[in-house]
């Protein structure tokens, strides 16, 4: 009677204790106005072998990069320049969401490691650029971020001290950071914003325990020089931003899980007139991945193996992916390069043939 | 022989920039007093005959009879490709060249391809003595790497990157001066291509296409190359490389890179619009994340844009009604 009594308890308590551990952590105001930013560089074909069917399948691999950055107003976020570079299309996540927003630079310093994203939409939180003050060496400071792992939802913080600021004007900090740190808001023990993350240093050249952020008077005069203009997102935006957030993983979930989000968005991809070679390929692997992962999900080797109910579908999205594809392929030769799988995806063939030498 | 065979065993579905441009050694000069694509007339060794397998894409002279066979196959994404082998033995030498065509043509970083199996090729024939060059074929990338095996044997490896094929031609000869060198040489210099293969197209002057210059990382749409530059100049006390690429019709279009060796400096770009005579300095503008700045003249409306290792300068004419012209000609232009 007891261990049934404890049992149920621990039963009626297990929700509760889930629920209490992500309430445990609070954010401060500065991580409600810290965002991940995601930079979509290339899609890679990857060869994968099939949980159930154990056939050989090629679906694509995203190389992306994504760093952090802070919401300075409703729709401008300051965040490192290197965060925006060597991509053309971005996203925007604010924390506690999976929900991307379109983005774009409207400002990248020449001088200093920092950039300013416009985004479509209205971010929720923003914190206030404060005017200049004098640091005071080893004055407590903390960071905001997403270092390491995209798919955290909240940011993380890391602490440490002001170091110095040196000769060249970068502030030097004596603090641990990761990957994804970049373009993070440095931040005083008020919470008032004192830079922004740029690089650590190098412990191959013997360089421990020391972080660099962009200081605060460079940030007060690139958001001055910032044009005012602000460019507007067409529909076609939004949809490249969700496929770079699901293609990147952003919220861990199979795309199965998506499906009834993405199948109509491919679809209205494949309406679009042909032109944007970006668009065309993104979403080309985005219909291909997502056939693939509903074979496997269902044990078919190829379409005919579907379920009757899900022919129709599967057939649906082997036909966009191969028409984005090769509509892709068509437009521009850079395509090739950047987004090489798609030279298998064009191809339509959902079991790939082995590496090797006809005999 | 070893290196010839590694060549043609790792040519298909094979994986830095060849930016070193050294002296060649001595006695091999293909830019030296060439006589053009192949005129077979120096009996080395044997008669030099053409060879021209249907569907490779390139013609070529080779000592003796040359054998020529074929090879299919599946690349690592499962796309099929077809190799044409062209190989002549003689006593002095093998020459051979392989021509490369996956269905959907090259995929992926082609010149980090061609650096790759250069590197595998050196490692397998353990080559000493290397060098790497550039080759300037109008239309293809090229690039040659040379060598001496542990006998002493001269090996050249050129490597060429069209559209949908690469080329890869590779020479070994005995250690012996004269005869063998030259016929190396007189191989090289007689290989030709197909130009329906060209990376960069040809087209009607004046009608923008898509063109991607895989060496220098950068698309644009523009109208065909009429011309360019390539030399060394010095700006802020960097050493820089400059090659420049130029449509020059109705209107200039320009693309001029500058590729450094070291991280630019501050304010480094004024001082480039100085140098290349940029004219007033306009607002900020941003390239694929990088930063950059336009800047505009009598004659010519410039963005210059600014990565880790080169400034990429764009030029478009400044004549009236031209904005539209010039807005597609900068909104097109990819930093890859």
């Amino acid at each position: 009677m007891r261990a049934l009594l404890l049992s149920l308890v621990f039963a009626l308590a297990a929700p509760s204790l889930a629920a209490a551990q992500t309430d445990t952590i609070q954010l401060r105001p500065i991580d409600r106005a810290t965002v991940r930013i995601v930079s979509l560089r290339r899609l890679e074909p990857l060869a994968t072998e099939g949980r159930r069917t154990h056939q050989r399948r090629i679906v694509a691999n995203a190389l992306s990069t994504h760093g952090s950055g802070v919401a300075i107003s409703e729709n401008l976020v300051l965040t490192a320049r290197h965060v925006v570079w060597g991509a053309d299309h971005w996203a925007v996540i604010p924390p506690r969401s999976n929900t991307p927003v379109a983005a774009r630079p409207v400002y990248v310093d020449l001088e200093h490691d920092l950039a300013i994203v416009y985004v479509d939409g209205t971010l929720p939180h923003h914190i206030s650029i404060p005017e200049p003050r004098p640091l005071m060496l080893s004055e407590p400071v903390s960071v905001s971020g997403y270092p390491l792992d995209l798919r955290e939802p909240i940011p993380a913080a890391a602490s440490g001290e002001v170091s110095r600021v040196t000769r060249r004007g970068e502030l030097h900090l004596t603090m641990t950071v990761n990957p994804g740190h970049s373009g993070g808001p440095v931040i005083d023990r008020q919470g008032r914003l004192v830079g922004i993350m740029s690089a650590r240093g190098r412990s191959d050249q013997g360089i421990e325990g020391l972080a660099v952020a962009v200081p605060l008077n460079a940030i007060v005069a690139a958001r001055d020089q910032a044009p005012p203009d602000r460019p507007t997102f067409d529909q076609s935006e939004r949809d490249i931003a969700r496929a770079i957030a699901w293609l990147a993983n952003v919220g861990d979930r199979p795309l199965m899980e998506e499906r009834a989000d993405i199948e109509p968005l491919v679809q209205r991809a494949s309406s679009f007139p042909a032109g944007d070679a970006d668009r065309d390929a993104i979403f080309a692997a985005l219909a291909w991945n997502l056939l693939n992962e509903l074979l496997e999900h269902t044990g078919a080797n190829g379409l005919r193996e579907l379920y009757p109910n899900e022919q129709a579908a599967g057939r649906q999205l082997l036909q966009s992916a191969v028409s984005l594809a090769r509509r892709a392929y068509s437009v521009g030769p850079y395509v090739r390069r950047r987004y090489p799988v798609l030279r298998a995806v064009r191809r339509g063939q959902t079991v790939a043939h082995a590496p090797e030498e006809q005999r | 022989m070893l290196v010839v065979a590694a060549c043609l065993a790792l040519v298909p579905g094979c994986r830095r920039r060849a930016t070193t441009t050294t002296a060649w050694g001595q006695g091999y000069n293909p830019n030296a007093g060439h006589n053009g694509y192949g005129q077979p007339s120096y009996g080395a060794g044997g008669a030099w005959l053409p060879v021209q397998p249907a569907e490779a894409g390139f013609r070529c002279q080779m000592p003796g009879r040359a054998e020529v066979r074929e090879r299919r196959g599946w690349a690592e994404d499962g796309v099929p490709f077809r190799t044409i082998i062209a190989r002549s033995q003689m006593r002095y030498g093998t020459f051979s060249i392989a021509s490369t065509h996956w269905e959907g043509g090259i995929a992926g970083d082609a010149l980090d391809q061609t650096r790759a199996l250069a590197e595998r090729i050196a490692e397998i024939g353990e080559l000493r003595n290397r060098e790497v060059q550039r080759l300037s074929v109008p239309g293809y990338y090229g690039r040659e790497d040379t060598g001496r095996t542990q006998d002493g044997a001269f090996v050249a490896i050129r490597q060429f990157v069209g559209r949908e094929r690469l080329y890869v031609a590779v020479a070994v000869v005995a250690n012996e001066q004269g005869q063998p060198l030259r016929a190396a040489e007189l191989f090289m210099e007689s290989l030709q291509f197909d130009v329906s293969d060209m990376i960069l197209p040809r087209g009607q002057p004046d009608i923008a296409l898509p063109t991607f210059v895989p060496e220098v990382d950068f698309a644009a749409q523009m109208p065909p190359f009429t011309g360019g530059d390539s030399r060394s100049l010095t700006i802020a006390d960097q050493d820089l490389k400059l090659r420049s690429f130029e449509s020059v019709g109705q209107r200039t279009f320009r693309v001029i890179v500058l590729e450094m060796e070291e991280r630019p400096p501050e304010g480094f770009l004024d001082r480039v619009a100085a140098q290349l005579d940029l004219g007033e300095a306009g607002a900020p503008v941003h390239t694929s994340g990088y930063p950059g700045r336009a800047y505009r003249s009598a004659t010519l409306r410039s963005h210059a844009i600014v990565t880790a290792s080169r400034v990429y300068v764009l030029q478009i004419s400044a004549d009236e009604g031209s904005n539209d012209a010039a807005e597609a000609f900068f909104q097109s232009f990819r930093i890859l």
